[in-house]
């Protein structure tokens, strides 16, 4: 437990900031909610989106989500792109995890301690899971008291309908962190790490909307995690098996990788 | 291949050349957490070695001069009383106080039993407190030597003018216009007859130590 209690030390603060931050996003943006049940607001969205072409919608996940007046369109349109800032904030936090020991020359101490490659590997993946859920509670806290004061909605109805979310950017977070672990394992410098982050995550999201746009690639839909949880589609169909077997298959492979590779991977000071 | 990794590395104390440690924690916290590693807390030893050592427990580690990182990295390899110590130049950044304190500590854990292997770029320290000494060149053993020898050295001569010293307990290492050096192996009573037969100008006498050995060694380029 040494080096996940050393690696939740030495991360606590930027997890913190940035679940603030996007709490306070979330917050703001669900203040808004009210305002956009205005009759004005409503001609207004509606004049300028019925002249895109639906394809074209459907790309930027506004297919079915046309009418904002009702939370779960609206939240659920900001929602994909909150999901893209976590993934890229968390993505960054599995891809430096192992390789910025090593670039920072921290990883000198841990090396001369007595434990093992694969426990400090563990304990670095179990640090990136606590923050994922940290972030993610966070998240589905504020979420469900902005549903509370801001909609009509229960307390049960807002704790249900969160939870889909949360759950499923959880799945998807998991994806990206195994991921992160991998390219951790591989790259040389922490550096180049928020390029390599920016890459995946937005190379994925782009994947999927090529996906909806191009018919004979739909198949592109698959290789982007992001479109498996768009808020219409996940509310309708949930998580399709397909959908879990290439996630699970994408976890088990890539820390199975990583694993291996930080294992044979040779000290850089 | 190493398959006890986990096991060796339980009691052996590591003090690295250049210390990076975690930079947002402070000194009293990542000794904590170094002994932590090894099962133990700061305990009095810790305590004794921190006083020993004068260190501010309340500082960031990012805060510290490098010979105070370096009495951080000393402190962390000691606390948890180990068999074996790896100290790479340990006395890099220290003032001459600290040098002292380090290689008292260091002489009491030897005669405790604790293995101790010290690299280091400065013989002098070498010579005064080592039993053997290793020479590596390129990453590959040169030579190993027992210190011993050098408690009875050989001497290193220094003649101008005179003869030229022909005798087997001379070994001529330069030879520049009226100066020469040779190293001398004997008894101190030939050297002084032989070299009042050499009447030379001037002469000059020194035990031979670990630097002139050294630059025997790497300086000549002799090592094929």
């Amino acid at each position: 437990m040494n080096t996940l209690k050393l690696e939740l030390r030495n991360t606590w603060k930027s997890i913190v900031i940035g679940a603030l931050a996007f709490c306070g996003f979330t917050f703001f943006i669900l203040a808004f909610f009210p305002s956009m049940q205005t009759d004005a607001m409503k001609q207004l969205a509606g004049a300028k989106l019925e002249g895109i072409d639906p394809v074209l919608l459907a790309a930027f996940g506004l297919g079915e989500l046309f009418d904002f007046t009702l939370i779960t369109n609206y939240f659920g349109y900001v929602l994909q792109y909150l999901t893209i800032a976590v993934m890229i904030f968390m993505m960054q936090q599995a891809v430096t995890s192992l390789v910025k020991e090593e670039t920072d020359g921290t990883i000198e101490l841990l090396y001369s301690k007595p434990v093992s490659r694969t426990h400090i590997f563990v304990q670095k993946g179990l640090a990136n899971l606590f923050m994922l859920l940290i972030v993610l509670a966070a998240l589905d806290v504020t979420t469900t008291v902005g549903y509370l004061l801001f909609t009509d909605f229960t307390l049960t109805a807002a704790i249900k309908e969160t939870s889909i979310f949360y759950g499923s950017i959880f799945y998807v977070g998991l994806i990206y962190l195994s991921v992160g672990m991998l390219l951790s394992a591989i790259l040389k410098s922490s550096k180049s790490a928020s390029g390599v982050v920016i890459a995946v995550v937005f190379g994925t999201y782009i994947l999927g909307i090529i996906g909806i746009i191009v018919e004979k690639l739909s198949f592109l839909r698959y290789l982007s995690p992001m479109e498996w949880i768009k808020t219409q589609k996940l509310l309708n169909e949930g998580i399709l098996s397909v959908e879990w077997l290439i996630g699970i298959s994408v976890i088990v492979i890539t820390l199975t990788a990583a694993h291996d590779i930080y294992k044979k991977r040779d000290l850089r000071l | 291949m190493v398959t006890e990794s986990r096991v060796i590395k339980g009691f052996t104390g590591y003090v690295p050349s250049d210390v990076r440690y975690y930079r947002n924690l402070t000194v009293g916290r990542l000794i904590k957490v170094s002994n932590r590693f090894h099962r133990g807390s700061f305990d009095d030893e810790t305590e004794r070695l921190c006083d020993l050592f004068e260190l501010d427990l309340t500082k960031r580690f990012d805060e510290l001069s490098t010979g105070n990182k370096k009495k951080v990295a000393i402190v962390c390899a000691l606390a948890f009383k180990p068999k074996v110590l790896i100290l790479d130049e340990p006395t890099s950044g220290l003032d001459p106080v600290m040098q002292k304190r380090l290689f008292t500590e260091l002489t009491n854990q030897a005669a405790n039993g604790v293995a101790i292997l010290l690299s280091s770029h400065n013989l002098g320290e070498v010579q005064e407190y080592c039993d053997r000494v290793v020479f590596i060149k390129q990453g590959r053993i040169v030579t190993t030597a027992d210190l011993a020898e050098f408690s009875q050295p050989q001497k290193i001569v220094m003649v101008r003018g005179g003869k030229e010293i022909c005798h087997s307990n001379f070994q001529l290492l330069e030879n520049r216009r009226d100066k020469r050096i040779y190293r001398y192996r004997g008894e101190p009573g030939i050297l002084l007859e032989l070299l009042k037969q050499a009447a030379p100008d001037d002469v000059t006498i020194a035990n031979e130590s670990l630097d002139e050995y050294f630059m025997d060694l790497y300086g000549q380029g002799e090592l094929k």
